[in-house]
């Protein structure tokens, strides 16, 4: 690796780029997170033009990403009205989104263990129930994609499809404390799209978390021995 | 600067933004020297953020640093400071001081390797951080912030930071070292049209080179890098040999 590789690949993966926190995703329309790092001047339009008070300034204690815009999903999601995305002077926001349902913030994720529709589908099936159990379905009537994006499975079951933009308007309204619906953001993350913070939040129980290691640890097999001027894959997640 | 978003919490959005970057209608206006730095950092290019960032630049082209002098928030706030009787005094030692031979020609030459210093700074990180340098417009981001959110974030601290050293230490620090905004306009500012010009004859009063901002003698340097075309010293001249002229030369 020549020193002009090294440098560049110091500089182009510097940790300021990554960052992931749950519920905290970027404006409607922005493209990757690094990429987004490097246009994004913090000129604080879409905060000015965001009529909902949804897009905040990222204060102080966030190093490098200060001044950045983002929506806070536990204090507010977006509200998809779609006029940020036009304003962002360097294209940080595709600039030509405008349908709110191709918006990619992020996907919601429904934890199984508090979500009241849950606990009462589990109630029904045991024929008792503690009195935590309710017929709640507020993330299901509160979702801008009503019936696309939330289903209800059995009429009681609030299921995420592929068509949820990720505005976090569930998990604001989510009424159990902590929130049973929590936002990953797309475009965050280091390893392997939001898929991978997914798979870790619901490796709750020994036995999965044990699966998921087995799973890292397998390889395709062994190298072949001979010349070859084709890549290969060692981990089993490319297939 | 307080008065767009409050329109726009008016929900009147024909004029929305800040000073890094604004819309008056559907036309957008962005701050040249930030345009740039994201062209830097993200290696690429949108005609419709060049666009916007030549308007700026075209004014600059004709009209020299108006920006600066007549329309910058952070000049408009120290012009006050230096009305208030305590402060005054001191600062206006301080400019007295400013005027000494070669005092000029060191601070373009400072200017400059400052300014590209934040564009390498920005190009190593990788993201965009002159806005952390720019008085013009954490000014204004924090007024939007102020005025929506009533919350400050920690960039207040560039601007308490510079007026501390413009009223103890140095006069005009920002707009004579720091600024990117500036340095970036004022690349333009030779090839100004409108800018002050000396009719060759005076009584020598030195009115105008006590009373100029950035330190200059607008009698030996009235085209400059540094001239805000602010036309103090037009203002201040008793017999009129100092004019706004239009035009090259």
């Amino acid at each position: 690796m020549t020193f002009l590789e090294r440098l560049r690949n110091l500089l182009n993966n510097n940790p300021f780029k990554h960052n992931f926190v749950k519920n905290r995703m970027r404006p409607p329309g922005a493209i990757d997170e690094k990429a987004f790092m490097e246009r994004c001047i913090r000129c604080a339009r879409c905060i000015a033009v965001c009529p909902y008070r949804c897009i905040e300034r990222s204060a102080s204690g966030s190093g490098i990403r200060v001044g950045t815009p983002y929506i806070y999903a536990e204090k507010k999601g977006c509200y998809l009205c779609m006029s940020c995305p036009p304003v962002c002077p360097t294209g940080a926001l595709n600039n030509k989104l405008s349908i709110p349902e191709d918006v990619r913030m992020g996907v919601a994720v429904i934890n199984e263990n508090t979500c009241l529709n849950h606990i009462y589908a589990r109630a029904e099936e045991m024929g008792y129930s503690d009195g935590s159990a309710l017929y709640c379905n507020t993330c299901y009537n509160a979702c801008p994609l009503q019936g696309k994006a939330v289903i209800l499975k059995d009429l009681v079951i609030p299921v995420i499809t592929d068509l949820c933009t990720g505005c976090g308007i569930c998990a604001e309204r989510c009424p159990t404390s902590p929130k049973s619906v929590e936002i990953f953001p797309s475009g965050m993350g280091a390893p392997a799209g939001i898929y991978f913070y997914i798979k870790e939040f619901n490796a709750k129980n020994e036995e999965v978390k044990k699966l998921l290691e087995e799973k890292e640890r397998i390889t395709v097999g062994k190298e072949p021995t001979f010349e070859y001027d084709f890549n290969t894959d060692n981990k089993l997640e490319g297939w | 600067m307080f008065i767009v978003p409050a329109l726009n919490l008016l929900e009147i959005y024909f004029i929305k933004g800040t000073f890094i970057s604004f819309d008056i209608g559907s036309f957008g206006i962005a701050d040249p020297v930030m345009i740039l730095q994201a062209v830097i950092t993200s290696a690429s290019f949108s005609v419709s953020s060049a666009v916007s960032a030549l308007i700026p630049a075209l004014i600059a082209f004709f009209f020299g640093r108006v920006w600066c002098g007549w329309l910058c928030p952070y000049t408009y706030i120290m012009e006050r400071i230096e009305m208030i009787p305590p402060a005054a005094e001191k600062m206006k030692s301080m400019r007295l001081r400013l005027r000494k031979s070669g005092t000029v020609k060191r601070t373009v030459i400072i200017r400059f390797f400052i300014f590209i210093g934040l564009l390498f700074l920005a190009g190593v990180c990788g993201t965009p951080v002159l806005h952390l340098f720019s008085p013009p417009a954490v000014i204004s981001t924090e007024a939007l912030l102020l005025v929506k959110y009533f919350s400050l974030t920690a960039e207040i601290l560039l601007i308490i930071t510079l007026m501390f050293i413009e009223i103890f230490f140095s006069y005009r620090f920002a707009c004579r070292y720091l600024c990117p905004t500036g340095a970036c306009l004022s690349l333009f500012n030779n090839s100004a049209r409108l800018r002050v010009s000396y009719a060759g004859s005076c009584g020598n009063c030195q009115k105008c080179a006590r009373i100029c901002p950035m330190g200059l003698d607008p009698i030996k340097d009235g085209v400059n890098n540094l001239c805000i075309n602010c036309g103090e010293c037009i203002s201040v001249c008793p017999d009129a040999s100092l004019s706004w002229k239009i035009g090259r030369g």
